[in-house]
């Protein structure tokens, strides 16, 4: 019953303590449970005799109570255990505890009924959950678990895998984003009693994308679920850690080639510039795994024969132009939806309808992930990595023509970056490069005397700027980049309050150009830390700390380091490889590999 | 400036429709129209001239020019054009010059005669200094201290008609302002880059300087991006906050009715239609 991992990560044990030492000599003491098939606190709750006796020392933990005394006499053992069901579905067991071959139902299904692959309640149902999961047979095998129960105790339940099939409107509901008022107020033509407000949304709103949440509502759902993104976060470390040693991932990728997989990445052409990077960069990486990875947009075929598409930014891809033609290949066995905008954006109201249908979907948002398995959707947390020979993480020796750049000197000289790495040969002292948002404008506004004595570019492009040609844009990803490796700080402010990770500024702008990133708190992110691979101050002092870090000796120094902290930290466990590692996973349960 | 004008040899071709190359502000000579008030000189020649117009601004006035004092850029020559206030802004102006008088190359305040708006103020202002660029300043803004070291800079090393930054609002509101990269095309929606710049002479010269449009209301600057983008001028764009827009609630731009609006516009498509056309916008990116 002890079951290794599962107690190594839901008590956050460093890797190099052993799990079962652990257990006997600190476990038992702090009465914690070796296997999720046992939940010492709600037994302990449930059964006040069990404190009574581990304190008069007649157990040492609640676990013991169980094995010795408690199975027999039909205790249940967890929340999931419901002993009158099991009785009614299973006449064999009660034959059994009759006859007294059994001393309790719970003792036949510790004993068997869970390798049978048994339900311990109504709602579980393990054929089904097979079939929705298919990866789960391969894990139980290799994880040498009793059963899909246990599968789904260790690993399901986590991961926000359902049990049942529960109804799509369910599933919206479970997602916890849905909020009455904010779709009123969000949509004036819709009606006000809340009941007819859902129905509107379910009947109308949904598939219609219209926006119907908030960053409050966001907020109450991510602190909802406060523990389970903790634990998230560090099984998602571990398991970069492990692909970065390269325990896992081989085998993977090896059988994806193998069978000569072809992915499309499908990314709209005439939406935002900077999706079509991300999917640019998800194909390269794909390719450089080995797997037959090739770009597409809105104008290419739906005949064209590929074993998965992904499509990137679906928000834009299935309402822009052409795209909306595509609506029916949204929903089929193979498209996978990566999803990049931010949960509490209007234009997620796009991207939900589109998500909840999808086999798979990857988000670049690691909150926003769990959210959507929350939802019932099979989510995995992606962003793009690190990858040494990919455009975004080369030197831009020339950029003489960049118009942005046009009134500087240092514009004018080649210059690589990766050649010296020195910090003074960065000319830009401070950069900002992002769209303008109230917040951000106020930010930018107050360090207004950092540019006094010091360089400090902010580009701050409106969103309601004409629209132009694409040539005729004032940035681009290439530009972006290159500002970033001439710049000693790259600044990040976070749109809104809420403070979602932002990939493109801290990832491909700061850390991957050997910038130093500083920013305003925001939500964690499983890979790079605050105050180790970046600086995190509160807007109020936020120039404080820049003044510190490029005024002083000390100040440089540390800015030195934690550039070069982030930028190593992108490079393994923000590599491009382990990045991929639970996508190829997932790619290879959909195929069924 | 020569005070002699002269006379016109295109038949019929009113200053504002077809500037020359280099020839005066005006049929008539700009510098009639106000007298030096305050005069100073002192150490250096200045390659910028700061010209501030000035009307009814005498609360403003110090802090403007105590951002010049404040420039890193030396020597800099300072006009004040007062544009026949009625509040004491001139002479908070010549106090305030006569403390600096050290700072500054050659510092005037130069009063008009009478009222001719701010388009003439600044004319004024070009005629009366020499300096090689100018900076348009107005009396209720502000620069950073590195602003016009660095817009000279971006100016020599681009070769650019005239030199901008992003602007940093403050007053009655806080924000980034709307400047962006030099990009003639935009000018067909509306305008996006403020008064505020170091322009070369000769530019301001062969574009006739700044054309009086009716009504005098604060569109000069849009005219003359516009005429820049005709005569074939190019800005060039720093991305910092190196000048200061103050923003009042009463602001000469900001209280406008929606029909005033498209009257302005279409004034402006008028005086320059191959700015408003797309085909333009082609030839220009040559």
């Amino acid at each position: 019953m002890f079951n290794p991992d599962w107690y190594r990560t839901r008590f956050s044990l460093s890797s190099d303590v052993p799990a079962f030492l652990h257990f006997l000599r600190d476990g038992v003491f702090e009465d914690l449970s070796p296997t999720p098939l046992f939940d010492s606190k709600f037994y302990r709750t449930m059964y006040p005799e069990v404190e009574t006796s581990i304190r008069d020392g007649v157990y040492s933990c609640s676990l013991e109570h169980f094995i010795m005394k408690g199975m027999d006499r039909g205790l249940s053992p967890s929340a999931d255990w419901d002993s009158e069901y099991y009785l009614r579905q299973n006449p064999d067991v009660v034959e059994d505890v009759k006859t007294g071959r059994r001393r309790s139902a719970v003792s036949h299904w510790i004993q068997f009924g869970i390798g049978e692959n048994r339900a311990p309640n109504a709602r579980f149902d393990a054929k089904l959950y097979l079939e929705n999961y298919p990866a789960a047979t391969e894990e139980i095998r290799r994880q040498g678990l009793l059963g899909t129960f246990e599968h789904f105790a260790v690993f399901g339940r986590e991961r926000r895998w359902l049990v049942d099939a529960p109804s799509l409107e369910e599933r919206v509901r479970g997602s916890g984003l849905f909020d009455n008022e904010v779709y009123s107020a969000l949509n004036p033509d819709v009606p006000s009693d809340p009941a007819d407000t859902w129905r509107h949304f379910w009947q109308h709103g949904l598939d219609e994308g219209r926006p119907f949440t908030s960053p409050e509502v966001v907020a109450r759902m991510l602190a909802r679920l406060e523990a389970d993104l903790r634990a998230e976060r560090y099984r998602f470390k571990m398991m970069a850690e492990a692909a970065l040693a390269g325990l896992e991932n081989r085998d993977t990728a090896a059988r994806l080639c193998q069978r000569g997989i072809r992915v499309g990445v499908f990314c709209s052409s005439i939406g935002n510039f900077f999706m079509r990077e991300i999917a640019d960069l998800l194909a390269w990486g794909l390719e450089a795994e080995g797997i037959t990875a090739i770009r597409r947009d809105q104008t290419g075929s739906s005949e064209e024969p590929f074993d998965l598409r992904v499509f990137v930014a679906p928000h834009e891809f299935f309402w822009l132009g052409e795209g909306s033609q595509w609506a029916g290949v949204a929903g089929a066995a193979n498209s996978i939806m990566y999803n990049v905008e931010q949960a509490q954006t209007r234009w997620f109201g796009r991207a939900f309808p589109l998500l909840l249908k999808a086999p798979l979907v990857l988000d670049i948002n690691f909150q926003t992930a769990e959210i959507l398995r929350r939802a019932g959707c099979n989510a995995v947390h992606f962003m793009p990595g690190h990858l040494p020979g990919g455009r975004c993480a080369q030197p831009c020796l020339d950029i003489s023509e960049v118009e942005l750049t046009r009134g500087y000197r240092f514009a004018r000289q080649p210059y690589d970056w990766l050649e010296r790495d020195r910090l003074e040969d960065r000319p830009i002292d401070l950069l900002f490069v992002g769209t303008a948002t109230p917040r951000r404008d106020m930010a930018l506004s107050r360090l207004q005397d950092l540019a006094d004595a010091h360089r400090f570019l902010c580009v701050c492009t409106r969103q309601d700027a004409p629209l132009l040609s694409p040539d005729y844009g004032t940035t681009s990803t290439d530009i972006n980049c290159a500002l970033g490796q001439r710049a000693k700080i790259v600044l990040n402010i976070h749109r809104d309050w809420l403070g979602y990770f932002e990939w493109s500024r801290m990832v491909l702008q700061g850390f991957w150009q050997g910038g130093c990133v500083v920013s305003d708190p925001g939500l964690p992110n499983p890979v790079f830390e605050p105050g180790v691979h970046y600086f995190e101050e509160n807007l109020r002092n936020i120039g404080e700390l820049v003044r510190w870090l490029l005024e002083t000796e000390e100040g440089r120094d540390q800015l030195d380091r934690t550039r070069r902290a982030g930028y190593e930290r992108a490079r393994t466990l923000g590599s491009m490889r382990v990045a991929l590692a639970p996508v190829l996973d997932a790619f290879a349960g959909l195929l069924r590999l | 400036m020569s005070t002699d004008p002269t006379p016109p040899s295109l038949p019929d071709a009113s200053d504002e429709r077809a500037p020359r190359d280099a020839g005066p502000l005006r049929r008539f000579d700009v510098k009639a129209l106000g007298d030096i008030v305050y005069e100073s000189q002192g150490a250096g020649e200045a390659e910028v001239a700061v010209v501030i117009p000035l009307y009814n601004y005498a609360d403003t006035i110090g802090e403007a020019l105590q951002s010049v004092v404040d420039q890193d850029l030396a020597p800099l020559v300072v006009v004040v054009l007062d544009d026949c206030s009625t509040d004491d802004g001139g002479q908070e102006a010549i106090a305030f010059l006569e403390s600096r008088a050290a700072r500054f190359a050659t510092a005037r305040v130069v009063r008009h005669r009478r009222n001719q708006g701010l388009s003439m103020a600044r004319n004024s202002g070009i005629a009366w200094s020499d300096a090689p660029f100018l900076f348009m300043l107005d009396a209720d803004n502000r620069l950073r201290p590195p602003a016009l070291s660095r817009l000279l800079d971006a100016l020599h090393c681009s070769g650019a008609d005239f030199a901008y930054s992003q602007l940093r609002m403050f007053g009655d509101e806080e924000g980034i302002g709307l400047a962006d990269i030099w990009q003639p095309q935009r000018f067909a929606v509306g305008n996006y880059i403020d008064a505020m710049a170091l322009i070369r002479r000769e530019a301001l010269l062969a574009a006739g300087g700044y054309a009086v449009l009716a009504d005098d209301h604060g569109w000069e600057d849009y005219d003359l991006w516009c005429r820049f983008v005709e005569l074939g001028f190019e800005g060039v764009f720093l991305p910092e906050l190196l000048c200061d827009y103050r923003v009042h609630s009463a602001s000469m731009l900001r209280s406008r009715t929606n029909k005033h609006l498209d009257a302005l516009m279409a004034e402006m498509r008028l005086r320059h239609p191959s700015v408003f056309s797309a085909r333009q916008a082609g030839d220009q990116r040559a």
